[in-house]
């Protein structure tokens, strides 16, 4: 059995007054919601404020930082000819997907474009966790750009002007992750004690209900429990898990939505030698996870009073937002365009719905028992409106396109790449519900900021491509990296690598363009930390096909 | 819900993949439908690309030629058949209604009897229980049709904080390098660690919601045989002895929900 021990730790001082807050703020709202079936005591209530008063551990709580990447690591989508070149449309232009990239390149249509970009997304995931191998999967339809683009002509003075409106599957959080592993260093409950030893909480009624979405319900599923010989309200716990005789872990996640696009755009054209544009656009965010961590007693003996313990949890985060994308291309000679884009950060007004519940089957101790955090939230999951602001990109990009002639048949193909920079630690969170303005809030975000601070760093994405053109045909092959964004505090790396080659046609007014994508990607993923405690996670291997296919017509 | 139709046609028939329901012919229908606006939207802008169907397409990323313009010059047109304001299409169209069935339309003398064009003072339509301009004639005239307020109910939720995260764990310097922490290798050689092994098994469900899920994660690891890990390492703990059951305590196989624990 594991139990709680003072020990000697870094504190943090936000963290320590954000969590007495917090912890007040829990009280006030749940008497709130139950004042007629649960009856509080004068005397708990003098106990609560003491033991509030007297925390000596301290800990910061908040949503994860892992949920700003999320929306801010991803490969983004686009045409199938921008697709099949590495996703390179930095300074190309001339096409409808550079108004998510670099809407300069708006500005070389004169005439117009209409298109439709279908896809078709297979993905495979290999976890590893404890040296043990699982696989998942998961298939799913998916679009790229989609929308239409109305070229000027040129006024007198040789300048032009393009209007462009397009709709974008920008990221796509559809995945499957499945991992499990035979573990003798430390349980999931764990996470629960430390929350306990944070708060310095000695008092049982505290940890059965003041903790809503995971302690209370551990502890009243007997997943932790208190360790014989306490006192009223000076307990110590434990948990139920047999960590030295091992435990059978499994983590299940599955996880859909995406960040969708809605974009107006307009550039202009310079006597062809620069060319400005900008895009305004309004992401709508949507994204649903179901995770089932699941803990099992590795061994035979049916009188541990442990026999498996689940956390399930439900997320559902929608929100909208908007940006602004600015970019300039120079043409400093016939073939040769250099291109820099620069990409706001992303506003977003998110509202997550969350809800968790804990089953445990301490055997013959207390059989199996559940128990919903919906038990304490009048039914309902708990919702959370706040805004996150997303990463700044810059993008620098360079093409060389032979040639730049009227004639389709001297056109013989192009080369092009971008290099982007995306600084992910300036990830950000704030609070974003008028009738919830709590201090605490407040300061627990701004702990959330600085800690993804120290959970991430910038990286450079790499995207490379060709084309080479017979005419009507034309064949295209690209390559994309996407760099580590994490700092490595225990082990966290992760990269993204895309290979692509494409088929098009363009004749009689119509362009058909056929992509195969297959995407690598190596990522992390801890199923808990602990801060006293050795944890581990699981290395994700994941691979991809994307079949994408774009019908455009000139219009 | 709706974005997430858009966004993907078979997204309703995945959320409800639970019931038993035969989702066969629509999702059949859906297919159809989708190829269906395909074909239609194909063939609007493929009418709209009339002009590139003999000549050379235009590929914009190379060159994008400059429309041509008109040879002629344009003359602004002036029909003088259109109204030139609301008023006389209104009028027009009273008195054409009027012309086609004088009984019939009679209810709009009133309509434009109090008009508040045609009023001279504004007087006239406030608070005259006959004007069909007036809110409360709208109210009380058992001949209108019904009011109706649609409101928008706002479901009250109790709790309103974010999700719990305990951001010390990203501290660093609380534990051991960072080389240790991710995926170590299971110890084989480790003896307390035995693995029940409950007789081979192709149990891959991954549900885990049932009493039983102890028992499954069990079988899945006694079963296994595709990697290092240790769970073939000890089949020794499968004897017969083995009493451990999904259904041991005292709430059987189904599992209670647990009340709030008072001391």
């Amino acid at each position: 059995m594991c139990e709680i021990t003072n020990s000697e730790n870094n504190f943090d001082v936000a963290g320590y007054c954000d969590s007495i807050k917090l912890l007040f703020r829990s009280r006030r709202i749940f008497e709130r919601s139950y004042p007629f079936n649960y009856i509080i005591t004068h005397d708990m209530k003098s106990t609560f404020f003491i033991l509030a008063i007297l925390l000596s551990a301290l800990c910061s709580f908040s949503q994860e930082p892992a949920d700003a990447l999320r929306y801010a690591w991803y490969i983004p989508g686009g045409t199938a000819r921008q697709q099949a070149i590495g996703g390179a449309m930095g300074s190309l232009g001339g096409e409808i997907s550079t108004t998510f990239v670099n809407p300069a390149g708006l500005g070389f249509y004169k005439t117009g474009d209409f298109a439709l970009s279908p896809g078709f997304n297979l993905l495979k995931n290999k976890s590893t966790y404890f040296g043990r191998t699982e696989s998942d999967k998961k298939n799913f339809f998916n679009f790229g750009t989609t929308g239409f683009v109305l070229g000027g002509s040129n006024n007198r003075n040789g300048n032009s002007s393009t209007f462009g409106l397009a709709i974008n599957r920008t990221a796509n959080f559809s995945n499957n992750i499945l991992y499990r592993g035979a573990n003798n260093q430390s349980s999931y409950s764990q996470k629960f004690l430390e929350e306990l030893k944070n708060g310095n909480v000695k008092d049982p009624n505290a940890v059965a209900q003041n903790f809503q979405f995971g302690t209370s319900l551990a502890f009243n599923t007997y997943w932790i429990d208190t360790i014989a010989g306490g006192t009223s309200g000076n307990y110590q716990f434990q948990t139920r898990a047999p960590i030295a005789t091992g435990l059978l872990q499994q983590q299940q996640i599955n996880s859909k939505g995406g960040i969708t696009e809605i974009a107006i755009a307009g550039a202009g054209n310079f006597h062809n030698k620069w060319l400005i544009g900008g895009t305004l656009s309004m992401p709508v965010l949507n994204y649903e996870r179901d995770a089932t961590f699941l803990e099992a007693d590795a061994t035979s003996n049916p009188n541990n009073k442990f026999d498996f313990a689940s956390f399930a949890e439900n997320l559902s985060t929608k929100g909208r937002g908007v940006n602004l994308r600015l970019g300039v291309i120079y043409k400093p000679s016939e073939y040769v365009r250099l291109g820099l884009a620069i990409h706001s950060p992303t506003y977003l007004s998110l509202t997550d719905k969350y809800s968790a519940s804990i089953t445990t089957n301490t055997e013959n101790y207390q059989g199996t028992l559940n128990q919903s955090s919906t038990l304490f939230t009048g039914g309902q999951p708990s919702q959370f409106k706040y805004s996150l602001f997303t990463p700044y990109h810059i993008i620098g990009s360079a093409s060389y396109v032979l040639r730049e002639t009227e004639d389709v048949r001297k056109q013989k193909g192009f080369l092009t790449a971008d290099i982007e920079y995306v600084n992910y630690k300036a990830s950000s969170f704030h609070p974003n519900d008028p009738n919830n303005t709590d201090q605490s809030i407040k300061d627990y975000l701004k702990t959330l900021n600085k800690t993804i601070d120290k959970a991430y760093k910038g990286a450079f994405n790499l995207r490379a491509g060709g084309e080479l053109k017979f005419t009507t045909i034309m064949v295209r092959a690209g390559i994309g990296y996407y760099g580590n964004p994490y700092k490595n505090i225990h082990g966290e790396k992760g990269s993204r690598f895309q290979l692509s080659g494409g088929l098009g046609y363009r004749d009689k007014g119509i362009f058909v363009d056929l992509t195969y994508v297959y995407t690598m990607t190596k990522d992390v993923h801890f199923p808990y930390r602990l801060q006293y405690t050795q944890f581990s996670g699981a290395t994700i291997k994941g691979s991809g096909s994307n079949i994408m296919l774009t019908v455009g017509f000139k219009i | 819900m709706a974005e997430s139709l858009l966004l993907n046609p078979w997204f309703f028939l995945k959320s409800h993949k639970s019931s038993n329901f035969n989702y066969k012919p629509i999702k059949l229908f859906a297919m159809r439908s989708s190829i269906l606006l395909l074909v239609i939207s194909a063939a609007v802008f493929s009418s709209c690309s009339s002009a590139y169907k003999t000549g050379q397409t235009p590929d914009d990323v190379y060159f994008s030629p400059a429309p041509q313009h008109d040879e002629y010059v344009q003359t602004k047109h002036k029909d003088d058949q259109k109204y030139q304001g609301d008023d006389e299409y209104y009028d027009d169209r009273y008195l054409r209604m009027k012309v086609h069935n004088r009984s019939r339309w009679s209810d709009l003398d009133d309509i434009y009897f109090y008009n508040p064009r045609y009023s001279y003072t504004s007087y006239n339509n406030w608070n005259n229980p006959w004007s069909p301009y007036t809110y409360w004639n709208y109210y009380y005239n058992p001949y209108c049709g019904g009011n109706y307020i649609i409101t928008n109910p706002k479901t009250t939720v109790a709790y309103n904080l974010p999700r719990i995260f305990n951001l010390n764990t990203y501290n660093s310097n609380n534990l051991l390098s960072a080389s240790s922490y991710l995926n170590p290798k299971a110890n084989n050689t480790s003896n307390n660690k035995p693995v029940r092994i409950f007789g081979s098994s192709n149990n891959n469900s991954n549900s885990n919601s049932n009493s039983n899920a102890g028992s499954m994660l069990r079988n899945i690891f006694g079963s296994s045989n595709n990697n290092s890990s240790s769970s073939g390492s000890s089949g020794s703990s499968s004897s017969g002895s083995s009493t451990k059951s999904s259904s041991s305590g005292s709430s059987g196989s189904s599992g209670s929900s647990a009340p709030v624990r008072k001391f």
